[in-house]
């Protein structure tokens, strides 16, 4: 499903490469955890699938086709199969709670929808936030300003703006820094059975080895731009 | 004095501030967005709006009303324009300060630069969009009165026509309703900053202006044909003979009338700050600082050109006088910034207010009063183009002159040589704030 070969990516003026060739496969339907310490380039390996870094070498494919940074509508059109869930800060806080779940529809939306869709939703629109609000425990939360939610409620509310959007690949920045270990094992339960009912390929960075092996398929360990140990592949 | 007498005009001058405020934000919103989006030549019609806002207001008036003809029309053509420049640019800042997360969490889901901008940054920033939405509000009501002076209607106008017809007490009614209206829209403005919302307040208000002053676009065909009659702009020998000494009279204008401004204004931002003064002796001098800074320079060179003549002196203390009241304000400030401690080390030698003040206050921000006083010279080399216009000399009154005596072709050259002036005072302005920073 994701293919990374031989990436190289280097932050102008740095003095170490942050991603020193990378090879990585992930079968279509994996859970893929990448455990590493603070600055060993797991945040910058999720960007570069995502098309938000361009690599000095090497390229990444998602399903069969290659990230192209210079292609910008090849680009969106990539994107917009890649869910993205960043740590809770990322949200558009004036928002309503369904709007920011709906954002996950913008790849497919025109300008002028997008624009409609600020000013009013439609009731098959609030319907759907509703719906996939609901498979992620907060249903009633619709309405709420999302810059009064709490941190896992944020996180859920991505979660959910990930599933609106339908993808093929979620990609999950550390989806639990700053959560309570409960709270942080409900979310991860929920992403990773998101992510089996709707046979998606995940990819999710942590800091937590334990929960790592629990919850997923297989685990890579980046250190300094490089794979580290990895556990074997499980059969998916 | 008849009350309806005075409502005309105050209406007029509100409708015509309301009436430009919206159509420079129905153009500007848009144009931001763009700008935003980084779409294909975002960075050229950036640019383009900083030059375009260049043109002082009056000199876009004085244009308009040979394009559009006397009237509130002219005056929200003028407005219009300055203002659709201004608030394009301020609107693309404000969208630009947006955190980049945000927006990359929307970018990644596949959407174009546009859907980010509206979905993403326009929510973000809608606070500080509507409150710039009211401060420009704010702004083009002074703008308005000055448009007003010539010919463009509203109090501006009436203030002009009680001059010429000797009438000093209706001026003076007509000064007080002035202040009291910028006292209201200031109050309006700290209400906005509380309860953004409180800014689409304007919009009924501008849509009331633009019925009430007869949309330009009927007047379309005229407008393009005077203007063609005025291409191309010419100077004859004499006119050109006399530029240098018309540009030297408006930097003498601007240096004179801010060196005045700031020789008061540290004297009264000193009394003014809360610190030296008694309290109530420091309120009163902050009330007299609002008056100052509430009539426009070119309303104070109205009435100056009658007590003092015509000529630039005229024009240098018009400037003084305004410049005063927003330098005073500025410098208390600066002043009631400065390090406590350092002040109660000097009381603490026994020292009076006017010690601590002399020796403290003023070595300890002389930094930002320096800042803000070079700022207020570099505005004033804009306004000094523009208050020549009531005979206090420099290109502003050569431009004026030329539009009284109908020559076209020289009005417009001087609306070409203000602009450039106007663009090399901002860039040598920049050049000297690099130097100054840290």
């Amino acid at each position: 499903m994701i293919s990374v070969e031989r990436l190289v990516v280097r932050f102008p003026g740095a003095a170490r490469a942050a991603l020193n060739g990378i090879d990585l496969d992930v079968l279509p339907g994996e859970r893929l955890a990448i455990l590493g310490a603070s600055g060993s380039g797991k945040t910058t390996l999720l960007r570069a699938i995502a098309g938000f870094v361009t690599p000095v070498s090497g390229r990444i494919l998602v399903d069969g086709r290659v990230i192209d940074t210079h292609d910008a509508k090849a680009l969106r059109a990539q994107r917009r199969r890649i869910g993205m869930i960043a740590q809770s800060h990322d949200m558009v806080e004036r928002l309503s709670v369904e709007r920011n779940v709906l954002a996950g529809k913008l790849g497919a939306w025109s300008a002028w929808h997008a624009l409609r869709a600020l000013v009013h939703l439609t009731p098959g629109e609030r319907a759907e936030a509703k719906a996939i609000l609901e498979r992620v425990g907060i249903g009633d939360f619709g309405r709420r300003r999302t810059g009064s939610l709490s941190g896992g409620e944020r996180q859920r509310v991505a979660i959910a703006r990930a599933l609106a959007q339908n993808p093929r690949v979620v990609l999950a920045d550390e989806p639990i820094a700053s959560l309570d270990e409960d709270y942080a094992r409900r979310i991860l339960e929920l992403l990773c059975r998101a992510a089996e009912e709707e046979r998606v390929t995940l990819v999710c960075t942590l800091h937590q080895p334990a929960l790592a092996h629990e919850f997923f398929h297989r685990v890579v360990r980046l250190d300094r731009g490089s794979i580290g140990e990895s556990s074997p592949p499980l059969h998916v | 004095m008849n009350v309806l007498n005075l409502a005309i005009p105050v209406w007029q001058t509100l409708a015509m501030a309301g009436a430009g405020t919206l159509i420079a934000v129905a153009l500007g919103a848009p144009l931001a967005a763009y700008i935003a989006a980084r779409a294909p030549g975002a960075r050229a019609i950036y640019l383009a709006l900083g030059a375009l806002r260049a043109i002082p207001d009056l000199t876009l008036a004085i244009f308009a009303v040979v394009v559009v003809g006397i009237g509130p029309a002219a005056g929200v053509t003028a407005l219009a324009v300055f203002y659709t420049a201004m608030v394009g640019k301020m609107f693309a800042e404000l969208l630009g300060t947006v955190s980049r997360p945000v927006l990359e969490s929307l970018e990644a889901t596949g959407a174009s630069k546009f859907s980010v901008v509206l979905f993403g940054a326009l929510p973000s920033a809608s606070t500080d969009l509507l409150t710039f939405g009211a401060y420009a509000f704010e702004c083009a009501i002074r703008a308005s009165v000055v448009v007003g002076a010539v010919g463009a209607g509203g109090i501006g106008t009436e203030i002009v026509g009680s001059i010429n017809a000797l009438d000093y007490r209706r001026v003076a009614v007509l000064i007080a309703v002035l202040v009291g209206i910028v006292w209201v829209v200031d109050w309006f403005g700290a209400q906005v900053r509380r309860q953004p919302l409180l800014a689409l307040a304007i919009v009924p208000l501008g849509v009331a202006g633009l019925i009430g002053s007869k949309p330009v676009v009927f007047a379309a065909a005229h407008a393009v044909k005077t203007f063609a009659a005025m291409w191309p702009p010419v100077l004859d020998a004499r006119a050109l003979a006399a530029l240098p000494v018309a540009i030297f009279e408006t930097l003498e204008i601007a240096v004179v009338g801010t060196g005045l401004a700031a020789l008061f204004a540290i004297q009264l931002g000193l009394i003014a700050a809360r610190r030296f003064a008694p309290a109530p002796v420091a309120y009163a001098v902050r009330r007299v600082l609002d008056v100052l800074r509430s009539v426009p320079e070119v309303v104070v060179g109205l009435i100056l050109v009658v007590a003092v003549g015509i000529g630039p002196l005229a024009g240098a203390l018009a400037l003084g006088i305004h410049s005063a009241g927003v330098l005073g304000k500025l410098f208390a400030e600066s002043v009631e910034n400065v390090p406590v401690a350092a002040l109660d080390a000097l009381a603490a030698t026994g020292a009076g207010s006017v010690a601590i003040a002399t020796y403290g206050g003023v070595p300890l921000a002389l930094g930002p009063i320096v800042e803000h006083t070079l700022f207020r010279l570099e505005w004033n080399l804009r306004t000094a183009t523009v208050v020549g216009m009531i005979g206090a000399g420099g290109i502003g009154q050569a431009l004026f002159n030329s539009q009284q005596t109908f020559h076209y072709h020289e009005m417009l050259a001087y609306v070409l040589i203000t602009w450039g002036f106007v663009l090399s005072a901002e860039a040598l302005g920049k050049r000297f704030a690099s130097t100054l920073a840290p």
